[in-house]
């Protein structure tokens, strides 16, 4: 164990993140080169406390972080492990914010409500807004079901039919979180904090059945919707609907290498073909 | 004369919900007429020859000439009206009405992760077939029918309601039987369950105290009062 320490990278004082996030970042780092091989315990707690000089609180944030990024798994009593699948889940957020340190940034986004996007870009768009980050362009391309038209999903459960009320309450989510992305992305043109900073919503009529993230067009994250059911208050009354439901959908992680002809390549070239076909046919501005 | 507790302080009190299914979950002979079924049912005693009183002549209700085969007839000519009968709920519940908010009662219910049992003196293929067919019956623990051909052992007998707290692993006093007439009440006060009285009819409602419901609740609309309390249990219930 204390040879594994003494392995782990120190944390950079210059760095402005906030010491769980470093200890984070270097733990995921050696997950990642396999220092830490699938099934095997990280350094305790304390020891990694005593290690980068930091209380224990803020390596149960580090930890804390790595756990929702579903690369580890922590036991009570035991200890935190790295995840044992090979085919392991990979988290959005880390990405994402990697991929603002690009100088020309792209964010395409297919899915439901725009949520776990709005969640995950709060972090680099504030880091740009703090001059942490400077890309020269920003654009992100958000493309969402029609809330204006009859849906197939979401839908009312006992007849399995569109319902007015029903797609406004989908609209208030959904413009909530794109009003927001919108909001900020433009903010930071107007600020002149990046020269070109576009964000577009385009709306379609087919049902949102997954979600699809395209990371400066080299990478993409896939996850199912699962239909479930629950009742929710529509104009002030319990309603049963059947509702997409992206909140715990494992993302898959494609991500294009050298190879051409790889899989995960020919999968990124699919998914920019899929949205730029859905974009440029079938959708239409999102306006208010 | 008004109800000792409110809905929500009896669903408050309670865990595992039990649903009469004929009220609460649906209208059965909202298309087929249960005035069809009893006539039909009437005409397999005729053929029997067994005479009927008035009041069995006149009735609407299949089941109250199901009960008046077990005291009349031979147990040949129950189980022969009770297989008639259990044919008429097969086709009926193809065309029965859903109860408003029946359905979000049930959803919330399993939301909220209380168990939930059907407990009706309808058949149990019948119930099963609809429950499958509007796509709930995920959501029950289990369906207690109507014992076939030995209507003493139907509500009020609290026997198939002890059954169903049995099945929802619970001690009757943790349940609440949600049920639109006074065999059900009568039948819960029996199995020690506590009650609420789905007065969905005018007239009803006092009928329904009088059976000592613990709550009631009024109107066609009335299991969305239920719904709402169960809903407001879930922790995301702003949205």
């Amino acid at each position: 164990m204390t040879s594994e320490l003494e392995n782990l990278a120190g944390l950079d004082p210059d760095d402005p993140r906030p010491p769980s996030q470093q200890i984070a970042n270097v733990l995921r780092a050696a997950i990642r080169t396999r220092k830490f091989e699938p099934g095997e315990r990280l350094p305790s707690q304390n020891d990694l406390a005593e290690r980068y000089n930091v209380a224990r609180e803020t390596v149960k944030t580090a930890l804390r972080i790595l756990r929702d990024e579903r690369l580890i798994v922590t036991r009570q009593g035991s200890g935190a492990f790295v995840r044992a699948q090979t085919e392991r889940p990979v988290g959005l957020r880390p990405h994402v914010e990697a991929a603002f340190e690009r100088a020309h940034v792209t964010i395409e986004f297919a899915g439901f409500s725009g949520e776990t996007l709005h969640g995950v870009l709060t972090e680099p768009l504030d880091k740009i807004r703090a001059g942490l980050l400077t890309p020269e362009s920003v654009t992100v391309r958000i493309l969402l079901p029609d809330t204006g038209e009859p849906m197939a999903l979401p839908c009312l459960a006992e007849t399995q039919a569109d319902d007015p009320g029903v797609r406004e309450r989908a609209e208030r989510i959904t413009r909530r979180h794109t009003d927001a992305i919108v909001e900020a992305v433009r903010e930071l043109g107007e600020l002149g904090l990046v020269k070109d900073a576009v964000a577009e919503v385009r709306v379609h009529r087919a049902a949102p059945l997954f979600k699809l993230y395209i990371l400066n067009g080299d990478e993409a994250f896939f996850g199912f919707y699962p239909v479930v059911e629950h009742t929710v208050m529509i104009n002030g009354q319990p309603t049963a609907i059947y509702d997409p439901m992206g909140k715990d959908a494992i993302l898959f992680h494609r991500a294009v290498s050298d190879d051409e002809a790889s899989d995960a390549s020919q999968y990124v070239d699919q998914a920019r073909t899929w949205f730029d076909s859905m974009w440029s046919t079938v959708s239409h501005d999102y306006t208010s | 004369m008004n109800p000792r507790y409110s809905v929500a302080q009896v669903l408050s009190d309670t865990g595992p919900i039990l649903l009469d299914f004929d009220g609460p979950v649906c209208a059965v002979f909202a298309t087929l007429a249960d005035s069809t079924v009893a006539a039909e049912l009437r005409r397999v005693i005729d053929e029997h020859r067994v005479e009927m009183p008035a009041h069995i002549r006149g009735t609407d209700d299949p089941l109250e000439v199901l009960r008046f085969t077990a005291t009349a007839g031979t147990h040949s000519l129950v189980v022969r009206v009770e297989n008639a009968l259990c044919r008429a709920e097969l086709t009926a519940v193809d065309g029965a009405m859903p109860t408003p908010y029946a359905r979000e009662v049930i959803v919330a219910a399993h939301e909220a992760g209380r168990r939930i049992a059907i407990v009706s003196n309808n058949s149990a293929p019948a119930i099963e077939r609809y429950l499958a067919s509007h796509r709930l019956a995920r959501y029950m623990t289990a369906t207690i029918g109507r014992a076939h051909a030995d209507p003493s052992l139907m509500k009020p007998n609290p026997a198939p309601i002890r059954l169903a707290a049995l099945a929802v692993d619970a001690d009757p006093s943790r349940c609440v039987l949600v049920g639109d007439s006074t065999s059900d009440i009568e039948g819960g006060r029996a199995a020690d369950v506590r009650t609420i009285g789905f007065a969905n009819k005018p007239g009803k409602r006092p009928r329904l105290l009088r059976a000592g419901a613990d709550a009631i609740t009024e109107g066609t609309n009335g299991m969305a009062e239920l719904a709402k309390a169960l809903h407001h249990e879930l922790p995301n219930s702003a949205l």
